[in-house]
């Protein structure tokens, strides 16, 4: 019965599909290929590619999501690395790391923005340890230090990760590695990094951090603000989500809504893409 | 050596001392305390009170990277990334050998363990005993003051452990390797070791040269766990042959009785057991030679019928096991020999040898006549040795 009536018991699930998942984006596909009259055309692609703004947003997305998610994968390991050299307190400290897990990227975006830290901190780096100033506004600052908060958000997750891959590999193995006079670092470098970085479940969580910084939004969305860039496209701020975002909801710019889908489309080729191109690079990395 | 964990106490005031160059072998049950123990010695854990030395070194102190000791263990420990002439050079890689001299070195080891060809491959691509042998290979190319060695076999199937003990014991040699090594498995330790300690509950019971661990147990429990098929235990009493032994005068005959069992002793014997007893026993309630004997099934004879001088045990066999070089008879006494004690209920039973080719059956009446020279006789509420 159920081996030859498998595909009924999808159709629940199907169906809730379909309607929150394939209806819109195939909606938006239809109104991507769509012209102002209703006619099939390429024209919206076509305006597309020839948009700097929307080059812009396409690099902005990628330097994000590539520095945010080699950020967040080394952040994640030193901080594992950290809880491995507690001996006490090591949940307390657990504790204090996942904290950020917890954040509403909204919230982060402003915590890490010039005025509540920034600000203060040139204050200590120039007064106190007489460090010459450094533009806030520059953007090869504020590129990575937006990337930096996104990998923020998400380093405890790879640090949870981590652990919990340590945990699973034989523990004789770090024994023999510091019966054979390895020292912390040592171990670290040559036992754990390795084992973590072999592990499919963090593959795919760097796999899922890069999707996610692809989509970035309230970070840049803050940051945008921060550095006045609320009401124009094509500033340095702009991801691909912030870049729509403004499209849709600053009537001013005057996009038709056929182009602002086909964007939209071509976000989600451009992160399918990207997502396939890192699977391969780190299954070969695995091998 | 002292370790407590809670409430139990995982290793008790244990001493030993491994000579340079020995092969020494802790035998006990699990959770005898033997890889704490060990654990303890590599410096992986920290006993509550005691110290370590290595040569005249104490080395309690250092951390176990420094106490230049290889480690086996029992589940594989091999680097999963590394190939494996990777992993047999990263103790030296670790300590800054250049790669001429780790080249060399993993060269020589894999010869000496025959795994030229392996050297390449990653420890997922090797069998069990293939690892094992990395493992080894790993833990002698550093070249250590000492090996320890926590039940490396025991995860191979039987005949490829076999052939690897024997290559361990021929690998020591060639290396002069100090190895200190721990199992649960009785044959292993006497067919590796120079020396045996035997431990249980944290207690170190005997540490002394294999012969004379299974020929002098030190303990009941030692004599029970060392030597297959298990020695047969039973609560007996030494006592003249015409009553209780009062006082033990010259020239009169002793017995031995048991449940059903019910032997002649020599009067010398029996009287240094007595004397023994009675100070061990210091006038109290059981002071009257209530021992427990230990007889090894190879020492009792068994025959369908009994002999012209009489004293034998009548019997029945009531289990008959066909192991590979003999058959192991289990033999239920005949209650109404012996002296109805009271201190062992149900009946006795003891297993003997007999050969591939003899012809008991179950059920068939026997009688046993177990040589009391070669048995041990034991403390009954201490179990500690007699004689």
């Amino acid at each position: 019965m159920v081996e030859r009536y498998w595909y009924l018991l999808l159709i629940p699930i199907l169906v809730v599909l379909s309607v929150v998942e394939f209806y819109p984006l195939l909606y938006g596909v239809y109104l991507s290929l769509t012209g102002p009259n209703g006619n099939a055309t390429l024209a919206n692609y076509s305006q597309m590619v020839s948009d700097g703004d929307f080059w812009n947003s396409v690099v902005v997305s990628l330097t994000i999501s590539v520095l945010s998610t080699i950020f967040a994968f080394c952040l994640g390991l030193a901080l594992t690395f950290l809880i491995l050299q507690a001996t006490k307190w090591r949940g307390l400290l657990e504790a204090v790391f996942l904290a950020p897990l917890a954040m509403a990227p909204i919230a982060v975006g402003i915590v890490w923005a010039p005025s509540t830290v920034w600000d203060d901190f040139q204050t200590f780096t120039h007064f106190i340890i007489r460090l010459p100033y450094f533009s806030e506004l520059s953007v090869l600052f504020y590129v990575p230090v937006m990337s930096l908060s996104e990998a923020w958000e998400w380093a405890p997750l790879v640090m949870l990760v981590c652990m919990s891959i340590i945990n699973l590999t034989s523990k004789s193995i770090y024994d023999a590695a510091r019966l054979n006079g390895a020292s912390p670092w040592q171990v670290f470098r040559d036992i754990t990094i390795p084992s973590i970085v072999r592990s499919p479940v963090m593959q795919f969580v760097i796999v899922l951090q890069f999707i996610n910084a692809m989509w970035a939004f309230e970070i840049p969305l803050a940051w945008s603000r921060w550095l006045g860039f609320s009401t124009s496209v094509g500033s340095p701020t702009d991801t691909l989500s912030l870049f729509l975002y403004k499209l849709l909801f600053i009537p001013s710019f005057g996009y038709p809504i056929q182009l602002v889908s086909a964007i939209a489309v071509a976000l989600i080729v451009l992160t399918l893409v990207g997502t396939t191109v890192m699977v391969r690079l780190l299954s070969k990395m695995g091998n | 050596m002292e370790k407590t964990y809670g409430d139990s106490k995982c290793l008790n005031r244990v001493s030993f001392t491994v000579s340079d160059g020995e092969f020494s072998v802790l035998l006990g049950p699990s959770g005898c305390g033997k890889t704490t123990l060990l654990r303890c010695i590599a410096g992986l854990e920290r006993p509550d009170s005691g110290h370590v030395y290595i040569g005249e070194e104490r080395v309690d102190a250092f951390p176990p990277g420094q106490r230049d000791i290889a480690m086996v263990f029992q589940t594989v420990s091999l680097f999963p990334h590394m190939t494996v002439a990777e992993n047999i050079s990263f103790p030296l890689k670790v300590r800054g050998s250049s790669v001429q001299a780790m080249g060399d070195k993993v060269r020589e080891v894999a010869k000496l363990l025959s795994i030229e060809g392996l050297l390449d491959k990653a420890p997922r691509e090797l069998s069990g005993g293939e690892q094992q042998r990395v493992e080894i290979g790993r833990a002698i190319a550093r070249e250590p003051k000492a090996f320890l060695m926590d039940e490396p076999l025991s995860s191979l199937d039987s005949p490829l452990r076999a052939q690897l003990r024997a290559e361990l014991k021929r690998i020591q040699r060639e290396v002069g390797a100090t190895i200190l090594y721990v199992t649960h498995d009785q044959a292993e330790a006497l067919a590796l070791a120079d020396r045996i300690g035997v431990m249980n509950r944290g207690t170190l019971l005997q540490y002394d040269r294999a012969k004379n661990v299974f020929e002098r147990p030190s303990s009941v429990f030692v004599a029970r766990f060392v030597g297959d098929p298990q020695a047969n235990i039973i609560d007996v009493r030494v006592v003249r042959a015409d009553g209780p032994a009062a006082f033990p005068q010259q020239s009169q005959p002793y017995t031995v009785i048991g449940e059903g069992f019910r032997s002649s002793i020599p009067a010398t014997t029996a009287r240094d057991i007595l004397e023994k007893v009675r100070t061990l026993q210091q006038g109290g309630p059981q002071a009257d030679g209530a021992i427990q004997v230990s007889i090894r099934p190879e020492d009792i004879q068994v025959a369908t019928s009994p002999g012209e001088s009489g004293g034998e045990i009548k019997g029945r066999v009531v289990v008959d096991e066909t192991l590979t070089l003999y058959r192991l008879l289990t033999v239920e006494l005949d209650g109404d020999q012996g002296q109805a004690s009271g201190d062992s209920p149900g009946r006795t039973s003891l297993k003997v040898l007999s050969g591939k080719e003899s012809k008991f059956g179950i059920g068939d009446e026997v009688w046993l006549r177990p040589d009391l020279g070669k048995a041990h006789y034991f403390e009954r509420t201490t179990g500690a040795a007699i004689l």
